[in-house]
């Protein structure tokens, strides 16, 4: 883990993103008890000519299959660490990336999805395994509640978030 | 409060305490699920018995 986010800042230091996040469930375990996964979601952004390409993750393979880390589906393996990159291709996703937390993680400078965004990609997906990580962060209180609500306001997420709300049963 | 109302504020209190910990061991504790999950998706007893005809 350590060298995979190593060799994601210095991915980023040589300009082939201009930023990233982590998101999904690592990201999610930043606040969260552990739970069972197999990747790592990296979300980027890139430079406008890129982010216009038909490939946009393009550069990222062309940065990393030279220093020998291999493509194994739609992942890349990192230092042992199975990454799939994203790009944060709309309103939702920009401005999780744009509010990332800086967090040393592994004594890496880093940068975390808030536990807000993650909600609110989760609620929007709706899969159960998305709609099982909001359902962590209620119950372990690892969120802001007024916070969510107006990032949920903006992306019209509101009444997904209510009828989840209604839906939930009490502990 | 009743018996099992206790057990799960108590299993809630541990889930704090988890989630609490350093990233570090979480990320550790990640890889041990990820290990278990895989050896039960190979043990034998998930293969389907053929079936009979």
């Amino acid at each position: 883990m350590k060298e995979m986010l190593q060799v994601i800042n210095k991915m980023r230091d040589a300009g082939v993103i201009t930023n990233y996040a982590i998101g999904g469930a690592i990201g999610a375990l930043y606040y969260l008890e552990a739970v069972s996964t197999i990747d790592v979601d990296i979300f980027t952004s890139f430079d406008e000519p890129e982010s216009s390409s038909l490939n946009p993750l393009g550069p990222i393979f062309d940065y990393l299959r030279p220093l020998g880390f291999g493509v194994t589906g739609e992942h890349l393996n990192i230092a042992g660490e199975f990454v799939q990159f994203l790009p944060a291709s709309d309103p939702l996703l920009k401005e999780a990336l744009d509010n990332a937390i800086e967090a040393p993680l592994f004594d890496v400078p880093s940068r975390v999805m808030t536990a807000e965004h993650l909600m609110a990609i989760a609620l929007r997906l709706g899969r159960a395994k998305d709609l099982a990580r909001v359902e962590q962060f209620i119950e372990l209180e690892a969120f802001n509640e007024s916070k969510l609500e107006k990032i949920l306001a903006i992306h019209s997420l509101l009444d997904k978030w209510k009828s989840f709300k209604s839906n939930r049963q009490s502990p | 409060m009743t018996a099992l109302e206790q057990a799960l504020a108590a299993k809630l209190r541990l889930r704090k305490q988890l989630a609490a910990l350093p990233f570090e061991e979480k990320v550790a504790m990640v890889r041990k699920l990820r290990q278990r999950a895989k050896l039960m998706e190979s043990s034998p007893l998930r293969r389907q018995p053929p079936k009979k005809t």
